[in-house]
């Protein structure tokens, strides 16, 4: 069993804090994805967790031992780095070995272990090849077989698929899901691919500025969002946020977006927010789209408004309307009409998918949106 | 557009064989003045110095000068100070080789960490490189000298001398004064060098070491050393051969003696041309060095070629 638990992590270089007050438990056999821009602190923790940085305060328990001051040997971990930090000196069946011949293990067991690695990830052809000898893909599954090998409680990714082409990317992240299907281990992934933390996860811990943003599944991170930075950050192409202000609407309570349409709030989600307030209104780009191609909406919402562009991506097509004043971008699949710019068109807005958040603090104060049942 | 120029099935059928003759042959003539350079300046000056060690060539006897054939190799092969300068070039070379290269790769390992001072630090350190190697040598002479240097009396006092007297005048001990110079000197060379190779090795290499399990001697072993060794092999190479071929420091601390037990083969081939002006066997002494480094060379890149398979 391997859970792991961070209470309180702090990490400073010099004057400098990059991660604040770190605290989350992962669970034996979960799938964990750190996300968030560049400089968030996401690395730091994890480098943390594998031992190569000292903490500065807080504790790091992996299974039922307080790591803090081990060294990474003693953890019990594997790693996969971003430049996959293959020993080009060694063939690619030395490379898989080396954990295991420098533990002082017969060579009858490494033999057999990376045997088995090598099936798993389908890399036995090239063996007996130096690094320098395959590609980047290529190289990844060795880095990625070099941590199977040892067998560890803990699988840490750092940013594995960062530096293959688009398409590989894909099919390596198919490969590595699966993978964790096969090999039932606690992993800990970071990244700054939104796609790939949806696909991956489990659970989601977007960060920021060295602080968590907000933990959840990936169905919670994308549609119940914590802050507008999760909004924004999540979803491609992010949620749209507006700024706008609550008003009394007959008997409940609306949200009007300046010289845009004034949408009714749900007052059973929103209890508590008086009216009058400067709010940040977000929508999904697929909770918009116009009237005579929208899908089915739980609480459909009319307006008009002008099309000022389309781009047609295939299977789905960004229309980009105006809504007082500012430029937000819906999302309809499957459209079955060429669509051009015009104006005055009626669009459909779902009131189900709304998010209110805090202007100053950039916190969720509500949403008329309910988890979909599992 | 440029397809219809370039296109080899179209151009490609009739001047095939004059044209393709000189596009082969133009790499060629571009390089042939550097080529033609390099041959004047280096090529002719060592076939003329090779062909005096077939001459009968002593400046101040100019009526017996003549080609000899291999006389002055026959002369060589029964002189007893060839034999005994010869063996003193590999026990020189060797000593300095090796405790330059440990003591560079000590502090190449060093200087590899951050700690405070480490600029002032690494800057004394390649400081000995800079001084000229006549310097260094007068310096090293007098520090053995035991009436201007207290060096002597230290290594009586810690025992390495049973009094303390100047090594330098010592038969058995000579060649160890310009030794210890000589590595002196040339251990900012190894401590550059090696510190440049260290600084090259992807640092994640030694966090995945770290990750698989590797103590800071394994990871040295596994990581580290495989990385320097072929900036080592020809660092080595060099060295080697710059330091068989130096007579500086021997010249100016023993000159060859006492009675040519510090004798190496480059002072040999300086004294034998200035002293004795006998340039016929200065130049045989010399292209038999040559001849011995351009093996050991060989050797090593041989060596250094099978390490990087």
């Amino acid at each position: 069993m391997a859970e792991v638990s961070l209470k309180g992590v702090v990490k400073r270089f010099g004057p400098v804090q990059a991660v604040h007050d770190f605290t989350l438990d992962i669970a034996h056999e979960e799938f964990v994805v750190f996300v968030g821009p560049s400089g968030c602190g996401k690395s730091t923790t994890l480098r943390m967790i594998a031992g190569l940085e000292d903490i500065s305060g807080g504790e790091i328990r992996i299974g039922d031992r307080v790591v803090n001051d081990l060294p990474p040997r003693a953890r019990d971990i594997s790693m996969v780095f971003q430049n996959y930090a293959l020993y080009p000196h060694m063939t690619v069946r030395d490379n898989q070995g080396f954990g295991l011949k420098i533990a002082g293990s017969p060579k009858s067991e490494i033999a057999e272990k990376v045997g088995r690695a090598a099936k798993l990830l389908g890399i036995e052809s090239f063996l007996t090849r130096k690094p320098a000898a395959l590609s980047g893909g290529q190289r990844q599954r060795v880095a990625m077989g070099r941590a199977i090998v040892r067998d560890p409680a803990v699988f840490l990714f750092d940013e594995p698929l960062s530096n293959l082409d688009a398409k590989l990317r894909g099919q390596m992240r198919t490969e590595i899901r699966k993978l964790h299907e096969k090999v039932r281990t606690t992993v800990i992934y970071v990244t700054h691919d939104q796609v790939e933390a949806m696909t991956l996860a489990d659970r989601i811990v977007v960060m920021r500025d060295g602080r968590i943003e907000q933990v959840g599944t990936p169905d919670e991170v994308y549609h119940l969002p914590a802050s507008d930075f999760v909004a924004g950050f999540i979803g491609s192409p992010p949620m749209n946020l507006l700024d706008a202000r609550t008003v009394r609407d007959g008997d409940g309570l609306a949200v009007e977006i300046p010289g845009g349409p004034r949408l009714p709030l749900d007052p059973e989600a929103c209890r508590g927010i008086e009216p009058g307030r400067d709010v940040r209104l977000g929508l999904r780009p697929e909770a918009i789209a116009p009237e005579r191609i929208a899908s089915e909406m739980r609480r459909p919402f009319s307006f008009t408004a002008d099309i000022t562009l389309v781009e047609p991506l295939g299977g789905e097509a960004l229309i980009f309307l105006e809504i007082g004043g500012t430029e937000v971008t819906a999302r309809v699949f499957r459209p079955n009409t060429r669509l051009s710019p015009e104006k005055d068109v009626p669009f459909v807005v779902d009131l189900g998918e709304l998010n209110l958040f805090d202007p100053e603090s950039g916190r969720r104060l509500c949403g008329t949106r309910r988890m979909p049942t599992q | 557009m440029s397809t219809t120029v370039n296109d080899p099935g179209r151009t490609g059928a009739s001047p095939r064989t004059s044209r393709q003759r000189l596009t082969a042959a133009e790499p060629y003539l571009y390089l042939a003045p550097g080529i033609a350079i390099v041959a004047l300046v280096m090529l002719v000056p060592l076939v003329v110095g090779v062909s005096f060690s077939f001459q009968n060539y002593v400046i101040f006897r100019p009526a017996a000068r003549g080609w000899s054939g291999l006389e002055n190799y026959a002369e060589l092969w029964s002189d007893r100070t060839f034999w005994l300068a010869l063996a003193n070039t590999a026990k020189w070379t060797f000593w300095s080789v090796l405790f330059q290269i440990s003591l560079g790769l000590g502090l190449a390992l060093i200087l590899e960490k951050p700690f405070p001072g480490r600029a002032i630090f690494q800057s004394l350190v390649f400081l000995p490189w800079a001084v000229p190697t006549f310097l260094s040598g007068l310096n090293w002479q007098w520090l053995f000298n035991p009436i201007v240097s207290p060096l002597p009396g230290m290594l009586s006092a810690i025992g390495m001398l049973d009094e303390p007297r100047n090594i330098l005048s010592d038969p058995d001990l000579a060649l160890y004064g310009p030794i210890t110079a000589m590595i002196w000197w040339g251990v900012p060379f190894f401590a550059i060098t090696l510190l440049a190779a260290l600084r090259s090795v992807p640092s994640d290499l030694y966090e995945a070491a770290a990750i698989d399990g590797a103590t800071g001697w394994e990871a040295f072993r596994h990581i580290t050393v495989p990385f320097l060794l072929p900036m080592m092999t020809i660092t080595i190479l060099l060295r080697t051969v710059w330091v068989a071929n130096s007579p500086e420091l021997i010249f100016v601390m023993t000159g060859g003696g006492p009675a040519n037990t510090s004798q190496t083969l480059p002072n040999y081939v300086f004294t034998s041309a200035y002293s004795s002006m006998n340039f016929g066997y200065a130049s045989a002494l010399a292209s038999v060095l040559m001849v011995l480094l351009v093996f050991y060379s060989i050797f090593l890149l041989w060596i250094r070629g099978r390490l990087g398979q």
